[in-house]
């Protein structure tokens, strides 16, 4: 007769045996997660709370019209609390600033661009480049940029020509007209820089919530934990059906064999994730709870994938997946309705809440944690008869 | 024949089945849920008023097919609840006579009334949501100079010459370093090909996996040859085989596809590089438990450093160590093709070096290294 305590003893010890390496495992994890830290504090989506976007422009520096617009760009215009103006000589300069992360994205202003702006025809388009690979925030960012400084354009533009045809259908000569949509577009060029006179801000504050700081720290903390329970592969490896065939007959039956290894797995990502947490990071989240939920999701999966690689792979794309969508990367806003409602009710949603409203979710916590020992437990059932 | 058993041999085993079905099903997953377009900023809107300007605006934000999600309240405190309770990033309440604000604004003067953009901390965020409010109603300012310039003049001006000028109303337009024309993809499936170079990465380990568990079972014996590194390399292209398809039908289903002349053969020479990369960690590392106990630190390594979620601009120089960050970059641009594939020679050159490097001194080494 096995008893349950003898079990756990004996996990506990055998996850003892294995710390050095898990040890290793989680320090090049806790790394890892530092970094990513590092970007998203200084990602698009937490720059667009807190830091400028640094935008590269590529035109000639003889062009007086040119260096007079980035002038007014960068000491007059509104959008200079937002953007940072670089100036390049070519492109190639640019397109190395580009690929080594100087700047979010670069605007090539072409001879043949300021031409077609002097003659108000809009025939000619002004590219923006603003990565390498696939596009990301940062050039859907530069859209929403790209389409507000061609409303602007496009607009004074419209009332220059609408200004110049009303003159010349009533007659008025060729050297009337001119000076005075000069002096209209001096106007326009007023009211360009002075519009954000029509908007006041106000702030609420994050009394009930959370700062958007506070977001990321507790996303990415949630998100260590997480990856904390993949550091512990080892603990999986090399178990034999008949191992648990021979428990069950010793009368330590399934639920028993899988709470007698749930508890070490679970006591060692507490003791990690606390050590990293709680001492190296600083953070004062009580994360025991969390780690529960993220222990049990894990344990299911490593119980229910049969294959070393499949396991890394099943758990890195649940994982990854559930993380992506439950908004630990970029805000909840990014996503539709229908992902922020699921996001918010998996796993990694509903820590995410406890974490960020306490008790109102621990009901949640603790049902997920229920049902992913029970899975684990109905496999170890289907292994034992097998 | 010997590759098509070896092919036989892995359609029968469940491990590698279920290793080519579990992306296929995130995909289909993914896909079916990100049938609407993701937003970067949702905006509640509240148009008080009924007059011109009020309208025109209502209009544009309606008409509006930006990543930004418009969503219009019934009442100021309903909006500034919606605010409060994060519903919405930001809220905007415009004054019932919106029409007197900008025709305040056409003579340059500061308006008495002013729209509110309501936020819960101050940002740059708030920044970019007043640009594109600006921008939304500068078109009724800029009409209502153009008629009070007119009307000094003694001109009959009216709002239909203005509107009748059809200028394109994009004059800047994304553009890729290549030259390529850019394809729309949703913003919520923009990981995806990330995901899958991910596990282009874990099909190379599970394919040492592979190669260490025949060659434990001495299947080897049965297929010697003076060219080592080209046997294992084609016994790593069959482990290959199923994957590249699906990764192709992916990139294709999603709509991320570029064009064949790019893609494949970025796709290849990756593949390239994650065999070889796999086949250097298998003779470093030497057993199936090593490789598993490594992977999960690997991925997750790879992930971060590569752009698949997040770019890490800061740390450029260790990225270029890392084979999917190469891949990733070359899509649209030809310069990290041209890295890619130095990467892949310097890769080859190691794993030739380490192969021929005698038994003894490899045994050594892995001890000092393990």
């Amino acid at each position: 007769m096995i008893k349950f305590g003898d079990y756990f003893l004996a996990q506990l010890k055998r996850i003892v045996k294995l710390l050095p390496g898990i040890v290793v495992m989680v320090v090049i994890v806790a790394l890892a997660v530092a970094g990513i830290s590092k970007a998203i504090l200084s990602s698009d989506s937490y720059k667009e709370q807190h830091m400028k976007y640094k935008l590269g422009i590529v035109g000639s520096t003889e062009d007086d019209m040119l260096t007079m617009g980035v002038d007014l760009l960068k000491n007059n215009d509104e959008s200079r609390f937002m953007l940072d103006i670089v100036r390049f000589d070519d492109a190639e300069e640019a397109n190395a600033a580009l690929r080594a992360g100087d700047i979010s994205a670069y605007v090539l202003i072409t001879d043949e661009f300021v031409d077609s702006l002097n003659a108000l025809s809009n025939d000619v388009n002004l590219e923006y480049f603003a990565t390498s690979g696939q596009r990301g925030i940062t050039s859907v960012m530069m859209d929403e940029l790209a389409d507000i400084a061609s409303n602007l354009v496009v607009s004074s533009e419209k009332g220059l020509l609408a200004l110049e045809q009303e003159m010349k259908n009533a007659g008025y000569p060729a050297e009337a007209i001119n000076p005075q949509v000069d002096r209209a577009l001096l106007l326009y060029v007023g009211v360009m820089l002075a519009r954000g006179d029509m908007v006041e801000v106000q702030e609420l504050g994050v009394s009930d919530g959370l700062s958007t700081e506070e977001y990321y720290k507790i996303s990415l903390s949630l998100f260590f934990m997480l990856l904390l329970t993949f550091c512990s592969i080892s603990f999986f490896l090399r178990r034999r059906k008949a191992g648990y065939q021979f428990l069950a007959a010793k009368g330590l039956g399934p639920a028993g064999q899988v709470l007698g290894e749930f508890l070490p797995y679970y006591l060692l990502n507490l003791f990690c994730g606390e050590i990293v947490i709680g001492y190296v990071i600083k953070d004062r989240f009580n994360i025991a709870v969390a780690t529960v939920l993220f222990s049990a999701l894990g344990f299911a999966i490593f119980e229910v994938v049969s294959g070393v690689i499949n396991k890394i792979l099943a758990a890195f794309i649940l994982y990854m997946g559930m993380s992506y969508i439950s908004g630990y990367f970029y805000p909840r806003s990014f996503f539709t309705d229908v992902l922020q409602v699921i996001g918010r009710y998996l796993p990694t949603g509903v820590a995410f809440s406890y974490m960020e409203q306490g008790e109102g979710s621990l009901m949640m916590v603790l049902g997920y944690t229920v049902v992913f020992l029970l899975i684990a437990m109905l496999f170890r059932v289907h292994r034992i008869r097998q | 024949m010997r590759y098509l058993l070896l092919l036989k041999r892995l359609l029968r085993k469940k491990s590698y089945i279920v290793m080519l079905l579990l992306v296929p099903i995130l995909f289909f997953v993914l896909k079916g849920v990100a049938q609407e377009n993701g937003h970067i900023m949702a905006v509640g809107v509240y148009v008080a008023g009924e007059d011109d300007s009020s309208k025109m605006l209502r209009e544009s934000l309606g008409e509006s097919e930006s990543s930004i999600q418009y969503v219009s309240y019934e009442s100021e405190d309903e909006l500034r609840k919606a605010v409060a309770n994060k519903t919405i990033d930001e809220g905007w309440i415009t004054p019932f006579d919106l029409d007197g604000l900008v025709e305040g604004m056409a003579v340059s003067s500061i308006p008495s009334e002013k729209i509110k953009v309501v936020v819960r901390e101050n940002g740059l965020s708030h920044l970019l949501g007043k640009e594109i409010l600006c921008s939304k109603v500068y078109p009724a300012v800029a009409k209502q100079l153009y008629l009070n310039y007119a009307a000094a003049l003694g001109l009959n001006a009216d709002d239909k010459n203005f509107d009748s000028f059809g200028l394109s109303n994009s004059l800047f337009e994304m553009g890729y370093l290549d030259q390529e024309e850019v394809s729309d993809t949703s913003l919520i499936l923009m990981p995806l090909r990330g995901i899958l170079a991910v596990w282009l990465l874990l099909c190379g380990i599970a394919a040492s996996m592979y190669y260490i568990e025949d060659r434990n079972n001495k299947i080897f014996i049965w297929w010697k040859t003076r060219f080592t590194f080209l046997r294992d390399l084609g016994y790593y292209g069959v482990v290959f085989l199923m994957p590249t398809i699906i990764t192709i039908a992916g990139l294709i289903y999603s709509g991320s596809f570029t064009t064949v002349l790019r893609e494949i053969p970025a796709l290849l020479l990756y593949e390239v590089a994650v065999i070889l990369l796999a086949m250097l960690l298998r003779m470093v590392l030497g057993s199936i438990k090593n490789l598993g106990i490594l992977t999960p630190d690997l991925i997750i390594v790879v992930t971060i450093l590569s752009p698949v979620f997040i770019d890490l601009k800061e740390a450029r120089q260790v990225q270029r160590f890392c084979p999917t960050f190469h891949y990733l970059s070359s899509i649209h641009d030809t310069y990290y093709l041209k890295t890619l594939f130095i990467y892949t020679v310097l890769l080859g050159c190691l794993v030739v070096l380490f192969l021929k490097l005698p038994v003894k001194v490899r045994q050594v080494f892995k001890a000092h290294l393990l």
